[in-house]
């Protein structure tokens, strides 16, 4: 068991319990998405408190292994990460391994799908993804080729998912680079793509209004930075409040001794 | 005229929910900074050249695709009975790849090897063209979610469409869209089954034997006798122990012959749609 105390809760602790229900909606929105054939393939995870500022850590992580505006989002969108109160992860279990076999041409413009099954090893026409190694699979954030038609599921599902929280009045984004930590996590695990919703109930929408370094100045760099410099204060100018308080310099007219 | 009444109104109001559908596929939230996205609404004579595409796909009596066949259906009967129905295209331009992401999912390890890949590659499959970028796709499948919202939002009966939208990216509806799905706007009105989408017009189609055909062929394994020596029976009548039926597999030559039949007479109503385009540009012309 592992237990973290905190001295400052982040937020109103009703609020976070409320996007939590609105974010059980939004799953259930998720799955009952119209879908390619009406085949399942869809499925959710919710994360919350611990889970989601560990969430948030790998995404800065994650941000060491781009450079220029990528990085940039990954590590502006930790801060939104670390500012939600929810993330909804939605996945699809069928974009890698089972596809929708219908020459779509989606994948490579071709009237079959060629494409997909010459690039994984196949028995008879099942894909064996168990040959792709951890490593292998490493190598990128979301080990393709997939079969884009379930992706356009995935997209649709997490679209209806989005009209609950709008619905419903809370604030609400899918963030690609959440979605690469959601994976990186190993959230979902079924799901060899997904895609992670961060949802908030703060009175300020936090995915919008976007500092330049937004990293560095942010809520939480600006609260922390509040409480390091009013304790110093506290400290530089402390007075026995019992005893004795402070004059106005002579002639200011505000001296409440005076009165 | 004092009093309105449903005739008056109501494909002004399909109208309406249509372009409400466009407007919340236009805003709706995006992964990407980059999604090109366009909408079109088409509705009347229009629609009945996707009416004739989808007959050409589905084949005789949905010989070639159920779905299809009863997507063509629906449409024809709107059109026969002049229902007030519109369509909603909603299309997406889903490579190249501006978004430098290295995502993977495409197969490739970067998004440059992707871009030359669809590059050089960039052609047609059944229902679009392709490769295309898996988050601008899900980009697409997001405003066509918050579209179908804003039209059930209505009351409006829709349906996402996959045949009608290929059937508006062979007749060239919307030019430098890489994959469109149609939106069936309306009827208001409830049918007589309670609701349009649900194929109706199916009903007395096939008979029961054809109905079992199919289930068999699809779900072997359900009407499977003991396997245990290896050669599964299938159970393909009530008498089924006298007249033994082995599963098995097959080539399906007929496949490869239909195709390059269903594109020849796809490509002749293309044709005469851009004559009809043309045709009607010129009478505006002389009006």
């Amino acid at each position: 068991m592992r237990e973290k105390i905190y001295e400052f809760e982040p937020y109103n602790r009703a609020q976070k319990n409320h996007t939590l229900e609105v974010a059980r909606l939004a799953a259930n929105a998720a799955l009952t998405a119209p879908k390619a054939g009406g085949v399942d393939g869809v499925e959710c995870e919710i994360l919350t408190g611990d889970d989601l500022l560990a969430l948030a850590d790998v995404m800065e992580r994650e941000s060491h292994k781009f450079s220029g505006h990528v990085k940039r989002r990954f590590l502006y969108e930790t801060v939104m990460a670390r500012e939600s109160d929810v993330c909804l992860v939605i996945g699809h279990y069928r974009s890698a391994g089972t596809p929708l076999d219908a020459g779509c041409g989606f994948c490579a413009g071709r009237m079959d799908c060629s494409f997909v099954y010459n690039a994984r090893k196949t028995e008879h026409g099942v894909i064996d993804l168990t040959a792709v190694s951890p490593e292998e699979r490493a190598k990128v954030p979301f080990h393709g080729p997939m079969c884009v038609p379930r992706n356009l599921d995935l997209g649709i599902a997490v679209g209806s998912a989005m009209v609950i929280t709008q619905r419903l009045l809370v604030d609400a984004m899918p963030f690609y680079t959440v979605s690469v930590a959601a994976q990186r996590m190993g959230i979902l695990p079924r799901s060899w793509i997904k895609v992670a919703i961060l949802m908030s109930s703060r009175q300020k929408n936090p995915y919008v209004d976007v500092l330049p370094d937004y990293h560095l100045h942010n809520l939480a760099t600006m609260e922390d930075d509040l409480r390091k410099m009013f304790v110093t204060l506290r400290g530089v100018y402390w007075y026995d409040y019992k005893t004795w308080y402070p004059r106005w310099t002579k002639g200011s007219g505000d001296d409440p001794e005076k009165e | 005229m004092p009093i309105l009444t449903e005739k008056d109104y109501t494909f002004e109001l399909i109208l309406q929910a249509a372009k409400d559908g466009a407007a919340a596929a236009l805003g709706a939230p995006r992964l990407t900074p980059s999604l090109e996205l366009e909408t079109r609404i088409v509705h009347g004579e229009e629609i009945g050249f996707m009416v004739r595409l989808l007959e050409i796909f589905a084949g005789p009596e949905g010989a070639y695709s159920q779905f299809i066949y009863g997507d063509y259906l629906m449409g024809k009967r709107f059109l026969e009975q002049n229902q007030p129905y519109a369509i909603l295209l909603i299309g997406a331009k889903t490579s190249p790849s501006p978004l430098a992401w290295d995502c993977g999912a495409c197969g490739f390890p970067t998004c440059g090897e992707f871009n030359r890949f669809a590059n050089e590659n960039k052609s047609a499959g059944m229902f679009g063209y392709g490769p295309a970028c898996n988050w601008l796709m899900m980009d697409f499948g997001i405003a066509l979610a918050q579209a179908s919202a804003a039209i059930y939002a209505k009351n409006v009966d829709s349906r996402q469409q996959g045949s009608y939208g290929a059937a508006a990216l062979i007749l060239g509806m919307m030019p430098g869209m890489d994959a469109i799905i149609a939106n069936s706007v309306g009827p208001l009105n409830r049918g007589i089954f309670q609701e349009w989408y649900n194929r109706p017009e199916m009903k007395g189609s096939f008979s029961m034997d054809k109905i079992y055909e199919m289930l068999i062929a699809t779900f072997a394994y359900h009407f499977g006798a003991f396997s245990g020596d290896g050669i599964p029976m299938i159970k393909n009548t009530d008498d089924w122990f006298w007249e033994p039926f082995k599963a098995g597999t097959g080539p399906m030559p007929e496949a490869v012959e239909i195709l390059p039949q269903i594109l020849e007479k796809a490509g002749e109503v293309t044709l005469e749609y851009e004559q009809w385009l043309q045709e009607r540009a010129a009478g505006d012309g002389d009006s």
